[in-house]
């Protein structure tokens, strides 16, 4: 089976039963084997939380840590390599700060890095997968 | 049931979705002991129970955040997620 690394539209995806991603997410989970980026849950977390109360996202991530068990996805652990590949995309690509460090993350573990962000396909040196609905 | 039908199912993967009623019924019929057969039911059931808690989980989520930012959003708002990091710092 395929390993890939995703990031934060497909953890949203997965976790949000309502979500348009959402069963092309649980396809995928068929196809691939997942790995997210320690990065995606801080992410998610500044998208989201200022919506609603801080205990409502205290039970949402307990809940999303079932998820993740349920489906058996790793979140690969972090590192400094991972920094300077960040640093040296954002300068390059002008990225965002998470753009470049989940570029930096898939070319740092050497997996293909699935998302539905367009801008990966700019980068050279990593191979990207286009999540798309299906 | 033969053991090569049950072969046959591994191998292509096949997935049964079992009722409560027909869980009740297999472990009845399938004592655990018996071999790989009734420990590949139990695989089966046990998938199938913690599908139900997932399900519980999933419409807790949907109770708790019922106007969630969409998955394929999340790309548009990065710049905004690390303005908010910054002014988190």
């Amino acid at each position: 089976m395929t390993e890939v690394i995703v990031e934060t539209d497909f953890l949203t995806g997965l976790i949000h039963r309502s979500d348009r991603l959402h069963k092309t997410c649980l396809e995928i989970l068929g196809r691939y084997r997942v790995y997210l980026s320690p990065y995606s849950l801080i992410e998610y977390r500044l998208v989201n939380v200022h919506k609603a109360e801080y205990e409502t996202w205290i039970k949402v991530f307990r809940y999303i840590d079932l998820i993740l068990r349920h489906y058996n996805i790793r979140i690969l652990p972090s590192n400094p390599i991972i920094h300077t590949y960040s640093m040296e995309y954002r300068v390059k690509y002008n990225m965002s700060l998470f753009d470049s460090i989940y570029a930096g993350s898939s070319k740092y573990y050497d997996l293909p890095l699935l998302s539905s962000d367009k801008v990966y396909g700019k980068v050279g040196d990593i191979k990207w997968i286009p999540l798309e609905i299906t | 049931m033969n053991f090569d039908i049950y072969i046959l199912m591994k191998k292509i993967g096949l997935y049964i979705r079992l009722s409560e009623d027909v869980v009740n019924w297999l472990r009845r019929r399938l004592p655990a002991k018996k071999g790989s057969l009734s420990s590949y039911i139990e695989e089966l059931i046990r998938r199938e129970m913690s599908r139900e808690e997932i399900d519980r989980v999933y419409e807790e989520i949907e109770k708790l955040v019922p106007r969630h930012v969409e998955a394929l959003d999340i790309p548009k708002l990065r710049r905004e997620a690390e303005k908010r990091l910054h002014r988190e710092v």
